[in-house]
């Protein structure tokens, strides 16, 4: 299948990538792995008509352990993350996460920016325009006119796009309470990652045309602290999640009860999703049994997947977010325990 | 209905891309892969088209030495990058050393996966020379073959001399 055709830049500074896009306005897209474009390109889903590819932007790719925080730039690739013993070490959600996302050539070119920004899913979208030729536009790929073609409102009311939030990175990025930098034609600014998600299918991604992802910034674990990540898929590799946990505790070195308790759970909606219920549960207490499955519970009603992916049913989905939570909890703190 | 196309004009632009270490100077359209460049317009026609969308791993080649899907890399974006295809691994009629364990393992049945899985194969080889059977599973994991069952793939790397 072969591309739709498009005008191409390689701008060497970020201040020229910013003003190409500008000046192309909601045409134009950013380009840096292109693991995930390129394919929505092909299946005609996005057709931009300028490509503008950052990876020639010099000083974007790094990892580095500042003052107090690790920095990562937007053009890092996956596999860098995957691989980097400061990352396994003191963030393995971070690390598992990564080196969970689809297959090692993605992970070679699909840098961590492109994998925030990733695009939401739905098997409905997601084809070739072969098959989405013979059947009606949905909302997200039309006009906001056209219905919802999984689940469509009644007559007079606004549509909504239920498409999943699919990325692997996000969930374990905001459980450790990641922000990341933009760089737009207003300057630079500074936000949590949480933010940058809108839980709106039809615009996922809380970016202007012209802004461009530059850093991801994630705070030092304290001592007594680790995370996990937990991703169901159907093969063990290539396939994007039908389920992602990632959890992050940390504990009082004295007391051993919880200090932080953080839950995100990934592809369940359009965003990823904080099981805020986590912290409340376990914050001041020792963590038992009985309180893991309370936060199991508690992933279990904040989950609310749909039937807009293939591969499993959204009800064995749901159980599965206690399931997955339980697990990566005791993950965690078996981490903590062993080191 | 969709609406598939959009007018762009049709830009064409000289570029150089490296390949197996000869340099190349070609015009292409922006809109090309690397895989359609590779195979229409420079013949290495060894890197193979599966599925185009990045998901069988038969366009598999190495840029700097990482193993990447060349059908979803546009041409423009490897400019001046180290580019190495299945062609290059032989000198002559000397298979590399990977191919030769393929060759004597039986890692091979129609020999779509094989240029692809062999990149991948040394893309792992290249950065960890003694690795695991885990590894190797891992690192051929975005490549799939429908004939071989992997186990004599596997069994090709792991035998891999010299490694
Ligand atoms: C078969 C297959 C399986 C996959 N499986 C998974 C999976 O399991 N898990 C998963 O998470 N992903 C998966 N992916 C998607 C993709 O490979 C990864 O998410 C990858 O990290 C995307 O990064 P990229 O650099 O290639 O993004 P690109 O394709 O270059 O960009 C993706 C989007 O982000 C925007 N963008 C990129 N960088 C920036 C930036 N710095 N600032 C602003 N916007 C930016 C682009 O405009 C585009 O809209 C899969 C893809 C395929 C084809
Ligand atoms: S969920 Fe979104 S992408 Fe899927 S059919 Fe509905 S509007 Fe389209
Ligand atoms: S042809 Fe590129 S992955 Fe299948
Ligand atoms: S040998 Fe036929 S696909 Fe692998």
């Amino acid at each position: 299948m072969s591309l739709p055709k498009f005008d191409y830049q390689a701008p060497q500074t970020l201040d020229e990538a910013v003003l190409l896009l500008s000046k192309a306005k909601k045409d134009a897209k950013v380009i840096a792995g292109g693991t995930d474009l390129v394919v929505a390109m092909k299946q005609r889903r996005i057709t931009p008509a300028l490509v503008v590819n950052i990876k020639g932007i010099k000083g974007l790719e790094y990892i580095k352990n500042g003052k107090g925080e690790l920095r990562i730039g937007a053009l890092t690739p996956l596999s860098s993350i995957e691989e980097s013993e400061l990352i396994r070490e003191k963030f393995p959600a971070l690390a598992k996460a990564a080196g969970a996302v689809g297959a090692p050539q993605h992970r070679n070119a699909g840098t961590i920016g492109g994998n925030i920004c990733l695009n939401t899913r739905c098997w409905y979208y997601n084809q070739s325009p072969f098959f989405r030729k013979c059947r009606p536009v949905c909302y997200k790929f039309g006009s906001d006119k056209d219905k919802c073609q999984l689940f469509p409102t009644r007559e007079g009311k606004a549509n909504v796009c239920y498409s999943v939030f699919s990325g692997d990175t996000a969930p374990a990025l905001i459980a450790l309470g990641a922000k990341i930098k933009i760089k737009g034609p207003e300057g630079e600014k500074t936000i949590p990652l949480t933010e940058l998600y809108t839980g709106d299918g039809k615009r996922p991604i809380a970016l202007a045309p012209a802004d461009i992802v530059t850093e991801v910034t994630v705070p030092s674990p304290p001592e007594n602290s680790s995370s996990a990540y937990m991703k169901y898929r159907v093969r063990e590799a290539i396939d994007f999640p039908l389920l992602g946990v990632a959890v992050s505790i940390a504990l009082d070195a004295g007391s051993g009860t919880c200090k932080n308790a953080s839950v995100v759970l990934g592809a369940v909606a359009s965003r990823p999703v904080e099981v805020t219920e986590a912290e409340k549960i376990l914050k001041g207490k020792k963590i038992t049994e009985d309180l893991i499955e309370q936060v199991g519970e508690a992933a279990f009603k904040a989950a609310k997947p749909l039937a807009n992916l293939l591969e499993c049913s959204p009800q064995y989905r749901k159980r599965l977010a206690k399931v997955f939570t339980k697990r990566a909890i005791k993950s965690a703190l078996e981490i903590i325990k062993s080191a | 209905m969709i609406k598939l196309e959009k007018e762009v004009i049709n830009v064409k632009r000289l570029i150089e891309l490296i390949v197996n270490g000869m340099s190349y100077e070609i015009a292409v359209d922006t809109h090309r892969t690397l895989l359609e460049v590779l195979r229409d317009n420079l013949g290495f026609t060894g890197t193979k088209n599966g599925c185009d969308q990045g998901e069988c791993g038969s366009c598999t080649v190495l840029i700097d030495g990482r193993a990447v899907h060349s059908c979803l890399t546009l041409a423009m974006d490897a400019q001046g990058k180290n580019i190495e295809t299945i062609e290059g691994l032989s000198e002559g009629e000397k298979l590399h050393p990977i191919q030769q364990s393929f060759v004597d393992h039986g890692a091979i049945q129609c020999g779509f996966c094989t240029p692809g899985m062999i990149m991948s194969s040394k893309g792992l080889l290249d950065k960890n020379p003694s690795p695991t059977e885990d590894e190797i599973k891992r690192g051929i994991s975005g490549n799939l073959c429908r004939c071989t069952g992997y186990v004599k793939i596997v069994d090709a790397i792991k035998a891999v001399e010299g490694r």
